[in-house]
């Protein structure tokens, strides 16, 4: 095994290769990016010298088109184990390796006062000609009727501050990574569940800046499974405000957030 | 500060009236699919109405159809024609009939203005651009739907 850093492509190049320019030797060390390498093996696949094999990979990690790799503790231990004399088991260390589990999606109650029912009124003027002199009519009643799933939380993510728990960060803190499903489900939740907590935790997304979302990568954000875990500290801090202002929840005293 | 959530529980109830519509028209409720908020204007399906509202909200709700379910909705009133003004006046009146019921609901409140019309590509002028959207697909008689949530902050 070897000890020397190891490089590889960032598995989100994609969204940002269009926007830079390198010169042709930087290409050439990225194009042997595809698997992991360090600088030496890099030096012999390109014929470049090492130092600017070096210079080469610091600016694709400037760029964020590369990345050290890193590799948990677990397998670090699992490779030098199968390597060398014997050596920690990944049970002894156990206690070193941060290990977060799914948490389970609520099921909704129904909401405390299911809303008045009213009268069917007549189709109004609109500002297209209706198909029947006669509307359909209903009755407005408790929106339980409709079949809703639970407020769980996904996210689809763009590339930026988001990563997920197979990514190893040896030192997670509770303001640089954290998971956004509970404080969905907390949110939702106060408002009943349903289409009711959906639309609260609309609410409380809606005051945070747009720039801030999508600086945070967070293009579009399903409402349903997921195990995501946000690294955006501003994002986390106007999310906190809106969450604590508009649903009256404290995202830093829910346990796993 | 505001962590009075009836005003979510009751734009809950308005959408709950679009399941009643399709219950009415179809016998079978549609089953709400996974939401999602987008930060870009969603696409909308082939014909679109659009529900301004005011009041303690303020923006739009939008229904929005593809064309093989309109035309399952106009083989069910006994439409024979389903031309793309025939589709679009279904969902006008499929909206109106939304809105009015909203207003008799929900009164001074949350008002719901008459719903505009239009097609997939097409976006009414009179209504904002929304800085994050609720998309609620939604599934009925092997056919997906769509409703919008576009409110301003």
């Amino acid at each position: 095994m070897k000890n020397t850093p190891r490089y590889v492509r960032r598995e989100d190049f994609e969204a940002r290769i269009d926007q830079v320019e390198l010169p042709v030797e930087v290409w050439t060390v990225f194009a042997e990016l595809s698997e992991p390498r360090d600088i030496t093996e890099l030096n012999t696949r390109t014929s470049l010298a090492c130092g600017i094999v070096q210079q080469a990979v610091d600016q694709l990690v400037t760029q964020q088109l590369a990345r050290k790799l890193t590799i948990s503790w677990r397998d670090f231990a699992a490779i030098k184990a199968a390597t060398t004399a014997p050596f920690p088991t990944p049970a002894a260390v156990k206690n070193a390796i941060v290990s977060v589990q799914a948490t389970e999606v609520p099921t909704n109650p129904p909401l405390s006062t299911p809303p008045k029912a009213v009268a069917p009124a007549p189709t109004p003027a609109v500002h297209r000609q209706a198909v029947r002199p006669t509307p359909i009519s209903f009755r407005i009643s408790s929106p339980d009727a409709t079949t809703v799933r639970p407020p769980a939380i996904s996210l689809r993510i763009a590339p930026g501050g988001i990563t997920t728990l197979a990514q190893p960060n040896p030192t997670p803190a509770k303001t640089s990574m954290w998971k956004l499903r509970p404080v969905l489900d907390a949110i939702g939740g106060k408002a009943g569940g349903g289409v009711a907590g959906q639309l609260l935790i609309y609410r409380v997304f809606l005051q945070i800046p747009t720039e801030l979302m999508q600086a945070a990568g967070l293009h579009s954000l399903s409402l349903i499974n997921n195990d995501f875990t946000v690294t955006h500290p501003e994002f986390r801090s106007a999310l906190a405000e809106a969450a604590r202002k508009h649903a009256d929840v404290d995202i830093d005293q829910l346990p796993a957030a | 500060m505001s962590t009075s959530f009836e005003t979510e529980q009751e734009l809950a109830v308005f959408i709950g009236t679009v399941g009643h519509y399709f219950q009415t028209i179809g016998g079978a409720l549609p089953d709400f699919l996974t939401p999602t908020l987008e930060l870009e204007l969603p696409a909308r399906l082939a014909c679109t109405g659009y529900m301004p509202v005011s009041g303690r909200l303020n923006g739009w709700i939008a229904l929005s159809l593809p064309t093989t379910l309109i035309n399952i909705v106009l083989k069910k009133l006994g439409e024979p024609e389903d031309d793309q003004n025939t589709q679009l006046d279904l969902v006008a009146e499929i909206t109106g009939t939304l809105t009015s019921n909203a207003r008799e609901h929900f009164g001074e409140h949350l008002k719901v203005a008459p719903p505009l019309a239009a097609t997939a590509g097409d976006f009414p002028r009179s209504l904002a651009m929304p800085p994050l959207t609720l998309r609620l697909p939604f599934h009925w008689q092997d056919d997906d739907g769509l409703l919008l949530i576009a409110l301003q902050r």
